[in-house]
C-alpha cells in the first residue's frame, strides 16, 4: 500500500474565526483506497476537502498529494490530480450544456478540441449521461447534475475523486444511483482512482474500504466500517446516525435480549436472528 | 409574474431559421434596424413588412407567438406613436383644439414610427426566439473577437455572459420560492400603494442577493477546483460552424436591402 | 379553526395559454384528515409539491377545487380571500432558510405575525415563544440571521412559521441537508408541536422511515395526480405495488420482509419498537398464535 494523500500536524482556522476548523490533523490514505470522512455538521469535514485541493491553505502543518506538497506553487499540479464533486448541484455546472461542462476543466488546461470531443464523450458514457450531452442543466434532475459533475472531474483523469457531500442534496434514488456509480468506477478504474467521499448517508459511508470520522475540527476515529458503526453510543454521541442492525440490537438488549457484540450488517443480524430463533 | 415574458425567450425548434448560425442571425438582425430607413413610401413599407412576415413564416413558431411577444411593448410603442403626433407640427393642419394641434405631417410621422418600430422589434424577435441564448453569447464572442488586439477581454466577457445565462433559469427558480414562501408569512406582492409595494420586494431581494452570493462564491470554488484561471491558453470545445444556409441567408437579406432602396425611386 | 382539507377533481397547468403551458397536477381528488399527522410521497416532479402551493392558495388550481375547512378555493378565489386563509397557514418550504431577510432574528420571527395583523407586543411574544421551541437561545435574538450556523439559519426559519400559530402547517422536506442530529431534533419538534396543539400536519417527504414513524395518513403521488391514500400500514402492505411505483419500504419492514423469507413470519411491523417488541417475544420463547 502506497499512500497518495498524507497529512501531518495540520491546522486551519477561517480568517473570521478564532476557533480552527481544524486542529493538528494527520492521516494517510492509500492509493486506490476508498475513504469515507463522516462528522456532523460543522465539524471540519469540507474544510478537509477543501485542503486537499489546495482550495485552502493550511495554517500550520503540511499536506502531500502524491509526493507533491501542496503549495501555492504546486497548487495547479494538485488540482490536475484532485478532483472534487461539492454539495450544491446547481453552483458547480459552469457550463450552458452537459457536454460544455463536462469540457470546461479541459479548456482550462488546454487541451486541443479534437481530443476533448473524445474525452468528453468517453467520461458521459461513464456516468451514462451521453444521451443528454445537449441538455441545459434547468432539465436535469438534481442526480443527473451532479453525475455530470462527476464526468467533468473524470474527463480530466484525476487521481483522487472527493465528493464533498455530493449526495445530501439528493432524493433516495439519486443518492442510490451515485453511489452505484462509484462502486462502477473503483471495480474498473481499481487503485488508479482514490475516492474520498464526505458524507452523512449510512449506505454511502459503509461502501467505503475505511471510516474516518472528524468531530469538532479533529480526527476522533478511523477503522473499517464495521468497526466505526459497531459503536452506536459514539455515533450518537457524534451527531451521527446508527445503521439499523446496530439500532434493533439496541433495542434487543432493552428488551433483554442477549446479542452479538460485534458489527452486523442488515443479512448478519437476520441470519443470526433465524438461527437464534429456530433453535428455540 | 414571470411566466407571461415571451420577448427574449428561446423556443426551441428544428426549422431553418433555427438552424441558422448565430452569427448570421445578430449581424441580421443589426442590420435590418438600419435597412428598414430606406424605405420611404408605401411600397417601400410594405416589401419590409412582407419580408419580416416571410421570416416569421420560416420560423415554424406561428405569427401569434409574435404577436403576443409585442404585449409588452404596446405601451411604449404607443408613447412614441403619440409624441410623434404631437410634435411634428408641419404640413396641413388637420385638428386644432386648445394647445393641441394635429398636422398631416404628424399623422404620416407616427404611423412611419409606429411600423418601423413593430417591424424592428418583430424581426429581432425572430433572433431570441430561434437562438439559443448561449449561441447569441458564442456568436457575440466570435464577432468581437477584433477587439481583443485592443484590450477587451472578449474570452472572460463571453464566459461571464454564458455563465449569468446558464443561472438564469436557476435564479428565476429560486426567486419563485422565495416569493412564495414570503407570500406564505403574509408579504402581499403587487396590491396597496406604490410604497407598499417597493416595500414588499426587500423580503424578496434581500434573501436572492445573499442567496446569490453564496452561489457566486461556491461556483468560485468549483470553477478553481477544475482549473480555471482564465488567460489565453484556454482552448474552446464549442465552435461555430458556417453553413451554405448561412450564406444563402445573407444573399437573400442582401437582395432584400437593394429591392428595398430600390423602391425609393419607384414613387 | 377546522382545517379538514378536501380536493376534489383538481388539474394544474403552469403558464396556462402561452405557448409554454404545462401540465403540473390532474385528477387530483384526496382528502387530508383533521389534525392528523398526514405524509405526502412520491417521486421528485410528481407533483407533490404543486400540491403544497394549492394548500396556501399560493397557486389557484385551473380546474377543480380545494376545499379547506369554511374555505372554497377555485380558479376565481379572490386575493383577499386567499390572504385570510393564509394566516392560519404555516409552510416550511425545503431550504427555509432562504427566506431569512431581517436584519435580527427576532425580527424575522416577527415578520409573519406582525404581516397577519399581530401588535408589535403580541409579534414579540410569539417569535420569543416560537425561537424558544427551536432552541434558539436569546443571546441570539439581536444577531443577524446571516451570521448564525446552516442548522441554526433553519431553525430560525421554522420559528418565523411556528411563530404564526397555524391550524396547518405544511413541510416540505424539512430536514433536507441536515445532519442525522439535525434531523432528529426536527423531527422531534414537529411531532411534539402536532400533538401539543392538535393541529394538522402535512408532510412532503422521501424518507420512509418518518412516514412509518410519524404519519396517522399517507397520501402518494406519481404523473401529477394521486394514486393512493392510506393508513401507512396499508400503504406499506404491497410490496410489489410499492416497487412498481419505485418508492422505498421503511427499513424495519425491509428487515421483517427478509426475516419473512427466512420463515420468520411478524405482523404489521412498520416501525423498529413493533419488531423489537415481536423478536423479542420470539427470541424468548413466546409462541406467537396470531
Amino acid at each position: 500500500m502506497t499512500p497518495i494523500i498524507s497529512l501531518s500536524h495540520v491546522t486551519y482556522a477561517y480568517p473570521n474565526s478564532d476557533v480552527p476548523a481544524l486542529r493538528d490533523l494527520s492521516l494517510t490514505i492509500n492509493k486506490g483506497e476508498w475513504v469515507a470522512i463522516i462528522g456532523h455538521n460543522g465539524s471540519g469535514k469540507s474544510t478537509f476537502a477543501k485542503l486537499l485541493n489546495y482550495l485552502l491553505a493550511p495554517d500550520e502543518g503540511e499536506i502531500t498529494v502524491n509526493d507533491v506538497v501542496a503549495t501555492e506553487e504546486n497548487m495547479w499540479t494538485i488540482r490536475d490530480m484532485v478532483g472534487m464533486v461539492f454539495q450544491n448541484p446547481d453552483n458547480q455546472f459552469v457550463g450552458a450544456t452537459v457536454a460544455d461542462d463536462v469540457a470546461f476543466g479541459m479548456e482550462n488546461r488546454g487541451v486541443p478540441r479534437d481530443e476533448m470531443i473524445t474525452r468528453v464523450d468517453a467520461a458521459l458514457e461513464e456516468v451514462q449521461m451521453m444521451p443528454f450531452a445537449d441538455r441545459e442543466p434547468a432539465r436535469l434532475s438534481g442526480g443527473q447534475k451532479q453525475r455530470v459533475a462527476i464526468a467533468s472531474v473524470l474527463a480530466l483523469q484525476p487521481k483522487i475523486l472527493i465528493l464533498d457531500e455530493a449526495t445530501a442534496m439528493l432524493d433516495p434514488t439519486g443518492r442510490r444511483e451515485m453511489i452505484a456509480l462509484v462502486h462502477e468506477l473503483k471495480a474498473h478504474m481499481g487503485d488508479d482512482l482514490t475516492v474520498i467521499s464526505i458524507t452523512h448517508d449510512i449506505d454511502e459511508a459503509a461502501s467505503a474500504d475505511r471510516v474516518m470520522v472528524i468531530n469538532d475540527g479533529e480526527l476522533v476515529e478511523t477503522g473499517l466500517p464495521a468497526e466505526v458503526f459497531a459503536n452506536a453510543d459514539q455515533l450518537r454521541r457524534f451527531g451521527l446516525a446508527v445503521p439499523f442492525a446496530e439500532q434493533l440490537k439496541e433495542q434487543l438488549r432493552l428488551r433483554g435480549i442477549e446479542v452479538p457484540n460485534e458489527y452486523l450488517t442488515t443479512e448478519g443480524l437476520v441470519t443470526w436472528l433465524w438461527q437464534s430463533i429456530s433453535t428455540k | 409574474m414571470f411566466s407571461n415574458m415571451i420577448i427574449g425567450r428561446y423556443m426551441p425548434g428544428d426549422s431553418w431559421i433555427h438552424r441558422l448560425d448565430a452569427r448570421t442571425k445578430l449581424v441580421l438582425s443589426i442590420a435590418f434596424i438600419f435597412v428598414v430607413f430606406f424605405a420611404n413610401n408605401v411600397i417601400g413599407y410594405a416589401l419590409a413588412g412582407a419580408f419580416t412576415l416571410l421570416a416569421i413564416m420560416m420560423t415554424g413558431l406561428g405569427v401569434g407567438v409574435f404577436l403576443r411577444g409585442l404585449r409588452p411593448l404596446v405601451l411604449l410603442m404607443l408613447i412614441t406613436t403619440l409624441l410623434q403626433l404631437f410634435f411634428v407640427q408641419t404640413g396641413d393642419v388637420l385638428v386644432h383644439w386648445a394647445f393641441i394641434k394635429i398636422t398631416t405631417d404628424g399623422v404620416i410621422n407616427s404611423v412611419i414610427v409606429f411600423v418601423r418600430f413593430m417591424l424592428i422589434i418583430m424581426f429581432s424577435t425572430i433572433l431570441t426566439l430561434t437562438t439559443q441564448p448561449l449561441a447569441v453569447a458564442d456568436g457575440m464572442e466570435s464577432l468581437l473577437k477584433p477587439f481583443k488586439k485592443f484590450g477587451l477581454p472578449v474570452s472572460e466577457l463571453a464566459l461571464m455572459l454564458s455563465i449569468a445565462l446558464r443561472f438564469v433559469p436557476t435564479l428565476m427558480d429560486e426567486a419563485q420560492s422565495i416569493m412564495n414562501a414570503q407570500r406564505a408569512r403574509g408579504v402581499r406582492f403587487n396590491e396597496g400603494s406604490l410604497m407598499a409595494r417597493i416595500k414588499s420586494f426587500v423580503p424578496l431581494l434581500i434573501p436572492l442577493f445573499v442567496n446569490a452570493i453564496k452561489r457566486a462564491i461556491e461556483l468560485g470554488d468549483a470553477m478553481e477546483a477544475r482549473g480555471y484561471r482564465g488567460g489565453d491558453q484556454r482552448t474552446k470545445y464549442r465552435v461555430l460552424t458556417w453553413h451554405t444556409r448561412d450564406t444563402i441567408a445573407i444573399i437573400g437579406f442582401v437582395i432584400f436591402t437593394v429591392a428595398l432602396i430600390a423602391t425609393r425611386w419607384i414613387m | 379553526m377546522v382545517m379538514a382539507i378536501n380536493f376534489d377533481q383538481v388539474g394544474f397547468t403552469y403558464q396556462p395559454n402561452t405557448p409554454f403551458a404545462t401540465p403540473g397536477l390532474h385528477d387530483v381528488s384526496f382528502e387530508i384528515p383533521e389534525g392528523k399527522f398526514t405524509a405526502v410521497i412520491g417521486h421528485t416532479g410528481s407533483g407533490k409539491s404543486t400540491m403544497v402551493q394549492h394548500l396556501d392558495g399560493l397557486v389557484l388550481p385551473t380546474t377543480g377545487k380545494v376545499t379547506m375547512g369554511n374555505q372554497v378555493v377555485t380558479a376565481e378565489t379572490k386575493l383577499k380571500e386567499l390572504n385570510e386563509m393564509r394566516a392560519h397557514i404555516g409552510l416550511v418550504f425545503q431550504f427555509p432558510e432562504a427566506q431569512l431577510f431581517e436584519q435580527t432574528v427576532l425580527k424575522d420571527v416577527m415578520f409573519g405575525p406582525k404581516n397577519f395583523g399581530a401588535s408589535e407586543e403580541d409579534a414579540q411574544a410569539a417569535a420569543e415563544a416560537a425561537l424558544k421551541k427551536v432552541a434558539i437561545s436569546p443571546d441570539l435574538y439581536e444577531r443577524s440571521p446571516f451570521e448564525l450556523s446552516g442548522g441554526q439559519m433553519r431553525r430560525v426559519a421554522i420559528a418565523g412559521v411556528i411563530a404564526m400559530a397555524p391550524d396547518l402547517l405544511i413541510l416540505d422536506e424539512p430536514t433536507a441537508g441536515l445532519d442525522p442530529q439535525g434531523q432528529r431534533e426536527l423531527m422531534t419538534l414537529f411531532t411534539d408541536l402536532q400533538k401539543e396543539r392538535q393541529i394538522t400536519v402535512v408532510l412532503i417527504t422521501h424518507q420512509m422511515e418518518y412516514v412509518a414513524q410519524y404519519a396517522d395518513h399517507v397520501v402518494v403521488f406519481e404523473h401529477g395526480t394521486v394514486v393512493k391514500s392510506g393508513a401507512p400500514a396499508t400503504i406499506f402492505a404491497d410490496e410489489e405495488w410499492l416497487h412498481e411505483k419505485q418508492l422505498d419500504v421503511p427499513a424495519a419492514k425491509q428487515f421483517a420482509d427478509a426475516l419473512a423469507e427466512k420463515g420468520i413470519q411478524l405482523h404489521n411491523v412498520l416501525d423498529i419498537d413493533q419488531l423489537a417488541d415481536q423478536l423479542a417475544a420470539r427470541l424468548n420463547g413466546e409462541v406467537d398464535h396470531v
